[in-house]
């Protein structure tokens, strides 16, 4: 292979474990509350914006800073869904989906608002820098974006897999009344879901501000992760990374060859060919037919 | 232990389905409660569980006592915590999750190190779920999700055990086991258990005493010695007549329908 379609392979990857973490958003919320939260771009631009603030305001070195904005963010993925989605709980779905979609003009407006709404660059230790592997070339944030994302993903399938929280979480996804009989406590998982939505959200923030740049119309991005969760499936943690890497490396490699409006076409055509086949997505599951 | 006092309760403001009811369960026991569909068993058990906030339902009025305690606005993690387990009709076992993942969703709420120990308790009590203790439990059959979703119930250590319907669906064979473990259950463990019925010959095989229920009322309770030798009884929810050995269906029952008038 040439170094040049291995170069566009890592930058796609790059994106698409940002794209995972943002469908990993969708998919939690999706199956604890059964909604699409369509504020999981801005849970991602808020959290990029509060690094930055915290990187220049308080001058917080990167760990720091970084540290802190998953709290903040789990916390502010917590208050969202106790005061706008915890008293909706009960009324119709497409009510509820639209309660996010204000959710999310809000959002966007109030960080104009406090941060005005021209571009902002963002740093990290690695941005700018690059790393050698062989006659490869990439940017360290790149590799840092696959690292890391796949890291966190590998941490939260283990939690859903080993944890009593997690399996709860799954239990409740599955059938709310029976989970409430087994002592589940329905609002609290409802807030954990969004509490690590915003929290994975707010990193992918990073590695996207570092990547581009921060604007509050950024969020924007976090809607081109939809595919992402489509493709793998709305209800699999799994099939968020899955779809996210495949959506992301598509997307880099229609971009390399094909241009702009390639890259832009490339991930929905993709979702509409895979769905009219599995329309419940890659690793979705339907319901179990006993045998 | 549980003390159901004159509760009414109410569905969506207006439809009255339990019209005053009681009923008690002593510590050690086996109470059944016999109902046709539409009886209102499980709106009383929803009750018990603290369930029916969540379906618009209302106990607007009596009184729900554990162990002395008043349940009656307790939230359902609340009740389960002081010791009410329920497994619910139509078994509902998580079927995405497996064997084991649904006994440790039953033991949510336990900190307690004797965790593991009940689980090999489970094991034990019922080794086909051992076997498959991988499988998801939407691929079990249909009397092993009804095993699993009475170990399930187990774990969170009830003191008192509701089973809302656990012989339907199940073929005759399968009822007798799972009535044999609820039997083990009593006896072993010293489990309370309230168990919901239609099948009264299943229920009196086990049950010392059995309340007798027909649109949201209790219309008759006694020890189920007694309830066997009834005859309303024996004609509508055994269906044995003294006369011919045939069941007879519904609107035969004439003095069962009087019996029933007259009672409330
Ligand atoms: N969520 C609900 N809303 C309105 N009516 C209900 C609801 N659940 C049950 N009912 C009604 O209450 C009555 C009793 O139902 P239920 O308690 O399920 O009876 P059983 O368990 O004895 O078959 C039925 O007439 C049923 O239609
Ligand atoms: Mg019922």
């Amino acid at each position: 292979m040439g170094t040049e379609i291995l170069q566009l392979m890592i930058g796609g990857f790059a994106t698409g474990s940002i794209y995972a973490l943002i469908a990993l958003g969708f998919v939690l919320i999706y199956k604890a509350t059964g909604i699409l939260n369509f504020a999981q771009g801005e849970l991602m631009m808020v959290g990029a914006y509060i690094y930055f603030a915290l990187v220049t305001e308080l001058q917080l070195p990167f760990l720091a800073a970084f540290l802190l904005t998953l709290v903040l963010s789990g916390i502010l993925g917590l208050v969202l869904e106790f005061v706008f989605i915890e008293r909706m709980v009960g009324e119709p779905v497409f009510s509820v989906v639209v309660i996010t979609l204000g959710l999310a003009s809000l959002l966007r407006s109030l960080t104009g608002i406090v941060f005005g709404v021209l571009e902002k660059g963002l740093a990290t230790p690695f941005s700018g820098k690059s790393l050698a592997i062989g006659p490869l070339v990439i940017w360290q944030t790149h590799a840092y974006a696959i690292v890391g994302g796949v890291a966190l993903f590998i941490i939260f399938m283990a939690f859903f897999k080993f944890s009593k929280t997690g399996i709860g979480m799954r239990a409740a996804a599955e059938d709310q009344d029976v989970a409430r009989l087994m002592g589940i406590n329905i609002g609290r998982v409802f807030g954990l879901s969004w509490i690590i939505a915003a929290v994975v959200a707010s990193v992918g923030g990073i590695f996207y501000g570092d990547l581009s740049f921060l604007e509050p119309h950024m969020s924007f991005f976090g809607l081109r992760a939809l595919p992402a969760a489509l493709l793998g499936g709305l209800d699999s943690v799994g099939g968020a990374l899955i779809g996210g890497l495949a959506i992301g490396l598509i997307e880099g490699l229609a971009g390399g060859y094909l241009g702009g409006t390639g890259q832009e076409l490339a991930p929905w055509i993709l979702v509409l060919v895979i769905l009219m086949a599995r329309p419940y997505g890659l690793f979705g599951t339907r319901e179990i037919k006993r045998v | 232990m549980l003390e159901v006092r004159n509760v009414k309760v109410v569905y969506n403001d207006v439809i009255l389905v339990l019209k005053g009811i009681s009923l008690s369960v002593a510590e050690g026991s086996i109470v059944a409660l016999l109902g046709a569909n539409g009886a209102g068993k499980t709106t009383t058990a929803k009750a018990v569980c603290g369930l029916l906030e969540f379906q618009d339902g209302n106990v607007t009025e009596g009184t729900i006592e554990f162990f002395g305690a008043r349940i009656n606005d307790c939230s359902p993690e609340d009740i389960v915590g002081r010791g009410i387990s329920m497994v619910p009709e139509g078994r509902r076992v998580f079927v995405q999750l497996t064997v084991e993942e649904n006994l440790k969703v039953g033991s949510y709420l336990r900190r307690d190190s004797a965790v593991r120990k009940d689980l090999e308790d489970i094991w034990q009590l019922f080794p086909s779920l051992w076997r498959r203790r991988d499988v998801k439990a939407g691929y079990l059959s249909g009397g092993e999700q009804q095993m699993l979703a009475i170990g399930r119930a187990m774990m969170s250590r009830p003191r008192l055990l509701i089973l809302d319907e656990p012989s339907l669906g199940l073929s005759p064979r399968l009822v007798e086991e799972v009535f044999q473990v609820i039997a083990r259950l009593n006896k072993e463990a010293n489990m309370t258990l309230l168990i919901i019925e239609q099948n009264a010959h299943a229920a009196f095989s086990v049950a010392r005493y059995g309340y007798i229920m027909e649109n949201g009322r209790i219309v008759m309770d006694a020890d189920t010695d007694r309830l066997v030798r009834d005859a309303d009884v024996k004609e509508f929810y055994l269906g044995i007549t003294d006369n011919t050995s045939g069941r007879k269906s519904f609107n035969q029952v004439k003095s069962y329908k009087r019996r029933k008038r007259w009672l409330s």
